[in-house]
């Protein structure tokens, strides 16, 4: 009676998936389908691809991606398996810490890294893979992790009373258990570097261009929107198509939630360096960022500080600073509002469907796959004509930045509805609860964790600006990324520290924001 | 091939759990600890597994002192009391586990897979998933797992504990001619004096 | 159940998209006014403040990304503008904009400046500062000239753009000379000045940048400069090609008649009075007095390169590919 019934309820959660349906289609199908009609000239369609600069991009983009996601991919993998099974001080923080950079402004982090890499590396190939895996690297901890997490240390008891030697462990026990979420987190991994915009162009020398990077180009300096289309579109398809075959998931696989606690295990001395770098690797570009704040020339000096807080009034440097955190925080909020209950319903519709849950995340990660100047031009024509005018929408940016942050929150969702045990559904429903009630009684306190990294998440891409909506018209006053944009625009030693103090304010601001939420909930 | 226990005691923190407890199994025989819950019955089944080191005294498995041995070279299997079966390997695969980690020869290992199958009784089952097993099911495949690598000892942490009544008087007696069968040196830890009665040889109380 | 949720998520649809149009501006009279502007347009916060007390009407500035961007954006929306002014199309894009016909009616030009070699007079010591384009390629300054990448930068096109306009067809001989010479490029503006020029910790005395950033330098200068102290750096005043920006009313809004008064207003002398210290440009308009800062350490520019906007438009490309052949290899 009760297996029916959970059935029916199967089948009926369905409809959730909707409200994500109808953000990706408003803010990326589409426009993609309205623009790719009007401006795209089918000649170019193959004539694009014979653009020399176009095949280059291509292949760099191809390779620094893959070997920036090797990298990433093995030092995170060694990372998440001691973040998700070891205690030791500042575990939590060090995990929270670790997403931090994902959602910086790029601005902001290639300021930091110019002023703690040696000259030499400045335009190398060394510095984009490491500002990559600096990065990147949360994808790994926060998808691969609360796999690992939930399983049981018995079970890995068990392989060793089995005759498995650590190695072996981990290769038949601990990989294979993990295997799914670790081709999920290369896949986005894959995807984040090969669309990466800032950090080629700050850390890659001149003349090195990714399809981003040169999609850009076409459209804005050539005027070639047409080509730049086309390019556009078949980087998505690629994008969609690896996801497609990379997020599988295996019906057998079950992830049981364990609220449980962490094997209180040492770790060893190899480990702890390794954290240890990797935590100077997070914090040396902050500090370093904060010394060239201060510093002009050989003098120590808080102008730039004095002049950012508003205390100093300088001749030549007019913003509000108060206001850029209005605008930025309530872009930030309404996104989080949007995309955190759209993304949980998504999350709810597929949990116990395994195979809509690859498509729907190829679906999801469109508006992130799409350069954000084609999506900008996009939508630019599609909502241009009354009652659809809203390209002078407050909303739009907000519409965008959930639509951005929307992959991620489902991710981070994913596995804590699955891991709600049936059974406590079945037995609320026995209570005579009705579906609303069990939800908010049983189920959102044990979704909690979901809850707050996706409302990190969100809150935090929308602070740094992210992608697409990079290349929408602001009607509000300036957002923060802006307004250090601007300041890094102008010559002299004013600007320059006080841009950086900006940026270390906002890198400080957003990595609080992502690391108290964090806390709170857990892993 | 007999187990020593000399003298073991193991603190957690300022908490005495087990204090110089001394114990022997002989070689083929089964003998069982019992005590209420909370005592210590799986802390001593976890050192002696080599999964925790106690504060003082040794394992002496066939002469041998285990205390510097890890876990996965002591040939020391263990039927843990929820199973632990591996939820990505069927049920073939999980009795397999510990001939493949042991390198054996894979016609020597099939068939001692399948003959350990049938003792159990789940020759059908051999391809089936492990998530849709039953309690007794289950409990099954994870002493057919145990023993397919020849262990020298075998461990039993509750192994009838959370089955209903019917079921376990059945097993108890399927365990006892399991263990007799293949002449299994065995060490189980329960609470219940009637389990120990039915599957063990010998009885030793824990305080 | 199933009914009322489809129901219940489609009435939500609904309002939702209610509430996004209902927010976008229908008012026929209008007391508000869309500026577009590229990101870096940044006036002082009471810059409007005269033109609102006149007409009444407040001024919205619409940031619209980078002038590229910017431009790219309203070509596109030609006939339905995102606003009703436009700020800050400049002369290597104005022929773009024209022949997608943004501008209601003739742009007008409302501020220059000019892109040239600056130096960092404490880092040259004893040598001569360079001149001319030709004093570049010369031995004396080899391995101290840092230029951007005319593809990513507008400072570094404007540059480019000077040597097509000095050498004519042998322009990409002048360019071979300077590789010769050692030049380095870099990407952006901001990295040129801030990572390659010796001012801020690099190792090249001369990079491309503005006439007006010697005034910058004096007036950003932390610790302040001692009066009457020079500026730390100079202009090579014969290596200048002039940038001119423009702003104009949108064809298509609604409101041309007070859209044209505040391009008026931009061109005014209240607002372009602003302009030298706030945007670091000249003002086009004549009748208005250079701040004492531009007085005192701005460079004279009596001579600078220009090539007509429409042939920069019809060649910018092919000029920018032949300068990577010869230049990045």
């Amino acid at each position: 009676m009760v297996g029916h019934r959970l059935e029916m309820k199967i089948r009926s959660v369905r409809f959730l998936v909707i409200p994500a349906a109808i953000l990706v289609f408003v803010t990326a199908v589409i426009p993609l389908i309205v623009l790719a009609t009007s401006v795209i000239d089918k000649a170019d369609i193959f004539s694009v691809w014979t653009h020399s600069s176009v095949r280059r991009a291509l292949v760099f983009s191809l390779w620094q991606a893959l070997l920036s996601t090797a990298f990433t991919i093995f030092l995170g993998v060694i990372a998440t398996w001691h973040l998700s099974r070891y205690q030791f001080f500042g575990r939590r923080t060090f995990i929270a810490l670790v997403t931090v950079p994902f959602v910086l402004p790029t601005v902001a982090v290639g300021a930091a890294f110019i002023a703690v890499l040696p000259k030499a590396l400045h335009h190398s190939i060394l510095a984009i893979v490491l500002a990559h895996i600096f990065f990147n690297i949360s994808i790994v901890v926060r998808t691969v992790g609360p796999r690992w997490n939930s399983i049981d240390d018995q079970l890995i008891d068990s392989a060793r009373t089995l005759g498995a030697s650590p190695l072996q462990t981990w290769r038949h026990v601990i990989m294979p258990l993990g295997k799914n979420a670790i081709f999920s987190a290369t896949a986005l991994t894959f995807f984040m570097c090969f669309t990466s915009y800032g950090i080629i162009t700050i850390l890659g020398g001149p003349g090195l261009a990714t399809v981003d990077i040169e999609i850009y180009r076409r459209a804005v300096q050539l005027g070639d929107l047409s080509g730049a289309t086309v390019l556009a579109i078949a980087q998505m398809l690629l994008i969609a198509l690896t996801f497609l075959l990379w997020s599988r998931s295996r019906s057998t696989e079950l992830v049981l939630f364990r609220a449980q606690a962490i094997s209180h295990r040492r770790l060893s001395l190899a480990p702890k360096c390794f954290f240890l770098a990797l935590a100077a690797f997070f914090t040396v570009p902050l500090l370093a960022l904060l010394a060239a704040s201060m510093r002009t020339r050989d003098t120590w000096s808080l102008t730039g500080w004095k002049v950012f807080l508003g205390i100093q009034k300088q001749r030549g440097i007019d913003f509000n600073m108060w206001q850029a955190i209005q605008t930025s925080g309530k872009y930030a909020l309404i996104a989080s509002c949007i995309a955190l209950p759209t993304g949980i319903a998504a999350t709810y519709a597929l949990s116990n469907r395994r195979s809509s849950h690859s498509r729907l995340s190829a679906f999801v990660i469109l508006p992130l796959a799409i350069s954000p100047v084609v999506i900008g031009l996009a939508i630019l024509i599609t909502y241009d004509f009354q009652p659809f005018d809203f390209r002078s929408s407050w909303l739009l940016i907000p519409l965008v930045h959930a639509a951005i942050a929307l992959p991620f929150v489902m991710r981070s969702a994913l596995p804590v509805v699955e891991g709600i045990p049936n059974d406590l559904r079945c037995a609320a429903s026995t209570l005579r609860a009705g579906p609303w009630r069990r939800f908010l009684t049983v189920e959102l306190p044990l979704l909690k964790p979901a809850i707050s990294t996706g409302l990190a998440f969100s809150l935090a891409m929308s602070l740094g600006e992210f992608g697409a909506t990079s290349f929408l018209t602001r009607r509000e006053s300036r957002t923060i990324p802006i307004i250090i944009a601007s300041l890094f625009g102008k010559a002299g030693d004013i600007p320059r520290t006080t841009g950086m103090a900006a940026s270390l304010v906002l890198i400080v601001t957003t990595a609080m924001i992502v690391i108290t939420i964090d806390r709170k909930s857990h892993t | 091939m007999s187990l020593i226990i000399d003298n073991i005691s193991f603190s957690y923190g300022d908490r005495a759990i087990l204090n110089k407890l001394s114990l022997e199994v002989p070689t083929g025989t089964t003998t069982a600890v019992v005590a209420p819950s909370g005592v210590g019955k799986s802390t001593l089944l976890r050192i002696i597994a080599g999964l925790l080191t106690p504060s003082s005294g040794s394992i002496i498995l066939d002469g041998k002192n285990l205390s510097l041995v890890p876990t996965h070279l002591r040939s020391i299997g263990m039927v843990f009391q929820d199973n632990q079966l591996f939820p990505h390997l069927n049920v073939y695969d999980n009795v397999m586990f510990g001939l493949r980690m042991a390198k054996t020869e894979k016609k020597i290992a099939s068939e001692r897979c399948r003959d350990l199958l049938e003792l159990v009784g789940l020759s059908q089952i051999a391809k089936q998933s492990v998530d849709t097993l039953s309690g007794g099911e289950s409990k099954r495949v994870a002493l057919a797992r145990a023993l397919a690598p020849s262990p020298i000892l075998l461990l039993l942490d509750e192994p009838l504990t959370g089955l209903d009544s019917e079921l376990h008087d059945r097993l108890a007696h399927e365990l006892q001619r399991i263990l007799h069968a293949t002449s299994t040196t065995a060490l189980l830890v329960t609470h219940s004096i009637h389990e120990a009665e039915i599957i063990s040889d010998s009885i030793h109380h824990l305080q | 159940m199933k009914k009322t949720h489809i129901a219940l998520g489609t009435s939500l649809a609904m309002a939702f998209l209610y509430l996004m149009t209902s927010c976008s501006s229908e008012t026929s009279t209008t007391k508000n006014l869309t500026l577009i502007a590229y990101d870096s347009f940044t006036p002082p916060e009471t810059a409007f403040d005269a033109f609102t007390q006149e007409t009444g009407i407040k001024v919205n500035i619409a940031l619209a990304g980078d002038a590229g961007e910017m431009v790219a954006k309203a070509s596109l929306t030609s006939g339905n503008p995102e606003g009703d002014v436009i700020w800050g199309v400049d002369n290597t894009l104005i022929s773009r904009a024209t022949d997608s016909k943004i501008f209601a009616s003739d742009p007008t030009e409302v501020d220059y400046g000019d892109v040239c070699v600056n130096f960092d007079i404490a880092a040259l010591g004893q040598t001569e500062p360079p001149l001319t384009l030709d004093d570049l390629v010369s031995s004396d300054y080899k391995g101290m000239l840092v230029v951007e990448n005319p593809a990513t930068s507008s400072t570094g096109l404007a540059f480019l753009l000077a040597t097509v306009a000095a050498f004519g067809d042998s322009w990409p001989d002048y360019w071979k000379q300077l590789v010769a010479n050692d030049v380095q490029v870099v990407d952006s503006w901001d990295e040129a000045y801030y990572t390659a020029f010796t001012r801020y910790g690099g190792d090249r005395p001369l990079v491309v940048s503005y006439s007006t950033s010697p005034p910058a330098e004096v007036i950003f200068a932390d610790p302040p400069l001692a009066k009457g102290s020079p500026a730390p750096t100079g202009v090579a005043s014969e290596t200048c090609f002039k940038q001119i920006e423009y702003a104009g009313v949108l064809r298509g809004t609604k409101y041309s008649g007070q859209a044209q008064q505040l391009v008026e207003y931009l061109a005014g002398p209240t607002f372009q009075a602003l302009l030298p210290e706030s945007l670091f440009v000249y003002p086009a308009n004549q009748d208005v007095a250079l701040p004492q800062s531009f007085v005192d350490y701005a460079p004279e520019i009596t001579t600078s390169f220009s090539i007509p906007p429409n042939e920069i438009a019809k060649n910018r490309q092919s000029w920018t590919e032949q300068w990577s052949a010869i230049v990045l290899k």
